[in-house]
């Protein structure tokens, strides 16, 4: 089965003329195009997308690049906050707007928009953007990102160099009804360390647009890298993002993912732990309200030996909200001595509400040094509501202790202050509307 | 703050469709200490929940008044923050909530009205008074709500709640239960130093080892959801001593 979209392949061309790229990336593009059309249909089990949710959009006009901080829209500043001695690229309706990068910022450490990166570190990028681990393309919404992508984020960590601030990636929507695509590409050497936080929003009112994205993560040998994304679209836009990690031996990984926006989210983390000895922990946190449907998919596929991964995720839905949490793990034959595990709870605030849990955990090797998965779904315990509304809280304050309280166990791990801040805020934020 | 009254107006309470109380009646002022003592399954506990609000029992006829002012009316936020106060026999556990977070919170919802938050510091300062002065261990602030608490934290920590939010009913539901003598001086003591005209407390128990330490000023004898017999203190002791089927017998129940 094919898939037609409003874009056709001489649009997605036409991208990549005005984007005035080399050969290799229009092959590339291309490419990807093809795979997009090729594919089926992305098969989460509880999460039915339909051929229109990548169909009834129009390319983005695309933002406009500003020199200086002042100049981005207001509400996109409001946001993002106070930017003083922050490491940021914003990127806007798809394509990149403003960079700016705190003094001192270490030499060698590059970190800048995807098209210049392109253009400027052909040698670093071409190796890597939209080809992994030989793999290709092998997910719808990847592939879509591929061919539609009109701006991203390139990070290169230098052996041995520790990046002291984090590197912010600011996605940033605001027109109605159109479909943006972009890429991240986060490269690090041997020893080195980074933190790559992105944060997705809309302005108000968006509705009916889309993005595709695809984060693609390559930690070498002995690194640490910790990528978080906040996803707080508003709750017209669609949000569908695949990231992807192949961390080289005893490279130390921390996802962190936070949903809360979106009228359709799913954030596709896929880890391959693939060198000896590499670990990847995830930390997940959702909540689903209004109409919302969010689904938090987790993989982790143990090829290497002595390889470690962990899911930890908490998720709350209420209203008609929806939510999925679907964790993977398969521990394949010689990863020996690996560990995998999950854990997972969703707390259920009103009746009408929907949770579902499908953890799945698969063993292939016999020799491994533990792996076990645990999930509920639980509604709140009318006597925690009565006991702190004895005490003078009101019902709506007492479930928002209860929920800060129920999300404890993961924000309190989340290794970043400003993303825990941020996750909590967001949490608060929820609960208040 | 003036003198409290709570009047319970011929009160009949089910759970599920089984009456429970029924039919009674006492009336609290600031300044007086009662105690209802009974047996296992007397409606005790019923009485403390449906002063309190729980939705689980139904008021079938009767009144509760504060004041003169409907309680029965009202959530269990409104009737705190009107100055009913339960001291739970089973404090519930909260993950994941420090006690810290939560007391600030309540006394803030009880206290804070209009824009009249106590700081974090000022409000920390208030805490540690109180902890040591109920012999609590500064830690205890940065625990679970009460996750993991020995019995008698859970009591403590109940009183050490009354003592900030400073109510003016108090309703103590069997704290004695599940405390060693030590910690029952504790407690005691803790309810002792709160006493004035502006509070009234209604203690209930299924013994009267605390009411030697808290000293009522009425008892009150319940069975099968009534009050069947109220007096002073000797009343207690003469049940203590004869023991409650002496009572039965005297009321031919």
């Amino acid at each position: 089965m094919t898939t037609q979209t409003k874009l056709d392949q001489g649009l997605i061309a036409a991208l990549s003329d005005r984007a005035g790229e080399p050969a290799w990336l229009r092959e590339r593009r291309l490419a990807a195009w093809q795979r997009f059309v090729e594919l089926p249909l992305p098969a989460y089990e509880r999460t039915r997308l339909k051929q229109s949710q990548f169909e009834d959009f129009a390319p983005a006009k695309g933002g406009t690049a500003v020199n200086s901080w002042s100049e981005l829209p207001a509400s996109l500043r409001e946001q993002v906050g106070d930017p003083a001695g922050r490491a940021l690229v914003v990127l806007a309706n798809g394509t990149a707007v403003y960079r700016q990068l705190p003094e001192g910022f270490p030499a060698g450490v590059i970190v800048t928009d995807l098209a210049t990166a392109v253009r400027e570190h052909p040698e670093l990028v071409e190796p890597r953007l939209l080809v992994r681990g030989g793999q290709g393309l092998d997910n719808k919404v990847a592939a879509l990102s591929g061919a539609l992508h009109t701006g991203g984020l390139f990070v290169y960590v230098p052996k041995g160099v520790k990046v002291p601030v984090p590197v912010e990636y600011i996605v940033w929507l605001d027109e109605p009804g159109v479909a943006v695509g972009d890429i991240a590409l986060i490269v690090t050497e041997d020893r080195a360390e980074v933190t790559v936080l992105e944060s997705a929003f809309s302005a108000p009112g968006v509705e009916r647009s889309a993005r595709f994205g695809l984060v693609d993560v390559f930690p070498g040998e002995d690194s640490r890298v910790v990528c978080g994304n906040v996803q707080a679209f508003g709750e017209g836009v669609q949000s569908l993002v695949v990231r992807r990690v192949l961390p080289g031996q005893r490279a130390h990984v921390d996802w962190v993912a936070a949903e809360f926006g979106g009228q359709l989210a799913v954030n596709e983390m896929d880890s391959r732990l693939d060198g000896r000895g590499s670990e990847v922990r995830a930390l997940g946190v959702f909540f689903a309200g209004g109409q919302q449907h969010i689904d938090l998919e987790l993989r982790m596929i143990h090829t290497g030996r002595e390889t470690a991964s962990d899911i930890l995720v908490r998720g709350v839905v209420r209203d008609q909200g929806r939510a999925v949490y679907g964790p993977y793990t398969l521990i394949k034959h010689d990863a020996k001595d690996s560990t995998g595990f999950q854990r997972g709870n969703t707390l259920v605030l009103d009746p009408q509400a929907r949770a579902y849990s499908i953890p799945q955990l698969h063993v292939q090797e016999d020799e491994v040094q533990g792996a076990g998965h645990a999930a509920t779904i639980g509604k709140v315990d009318p006597e925690q509501l009565f006991y702190l509304q004895s005490r003078g809280l009101t019902l709506q304050q007492a479930k928002r202790l209860i929920v800060d309280g129920f999300f404890y166990p993961v924000t309190d791990h989340i290794p970043v202050q400003a993303l825990k801040e941020r996750v909590m805020a967001m949490v608060e934020r929820k609960m208040a509307t | 703050m003036s003198r409290p009254t709570l009047e319970i107006r011929d009160l009949r309470v089910s759970i599920e469709g089984k009456e429970i109380i029924k039919g009674l009646s006492l009336t609290i002022r600031g300044g007086e200490v009662h105690a209802i003592m009974g047996p296992n399954g007397s409606g005790k506990s019923t009485l403390a929940y449906t002063l309190m609000g729980h939705p689980r029992y139904v008021v079938e006829d009767g009144e509760v008044l504060l004041d003169g002012d409907d309680v029965l009316e009202m959530e269990p936020d409104e009737r705190a923050r009107r100055g009913i106060f339960l001291a739970f026999q089973y404090p519930v556990e909260i993950p994941g909530v420090t006690v810290a977070n939560f007391l600030r919170t309540a006394y803030n919802a009880i206290h804070g009205g209009d824009g009249k938050e106590i700081s974090v510091m000022e409000f920390h300062k208030k805490l540690r008074e109180e902890m040591a002065a109920l012999q609590i261990d500064e830690e205890f602030a940065g625990r679970y709500l009460n996750e993991g608490f020995s019995g008698g934290e859970k009591k403590r920590h109940e009183i050490l709640q009354m003592a900030l939010l400073r109510p003016r009913i108090a309703i103590m539901d069997e704290t004695d239960s599940g405390l060693d003598i030590d910690a029952l001086k504790i407690v005691a003591e803790g309810v002792n130093r709160l006493r004035s005209d502006e509070l009234g407390v209604l203690v209930i128990t299924h013994y009267q080892r605390i009411l030697r330490y808290l000293q009522p000023d009425y008892v009150h004898i319940m069975m099968d959801g009534q009050i069947v017999r109220s007096g002073g203190r000797e009343l207690a002791e003469e049940l203590e001593e004869k023991g409650y089927d002496w009572l039965k017998s005297e009321i031919g129940a």
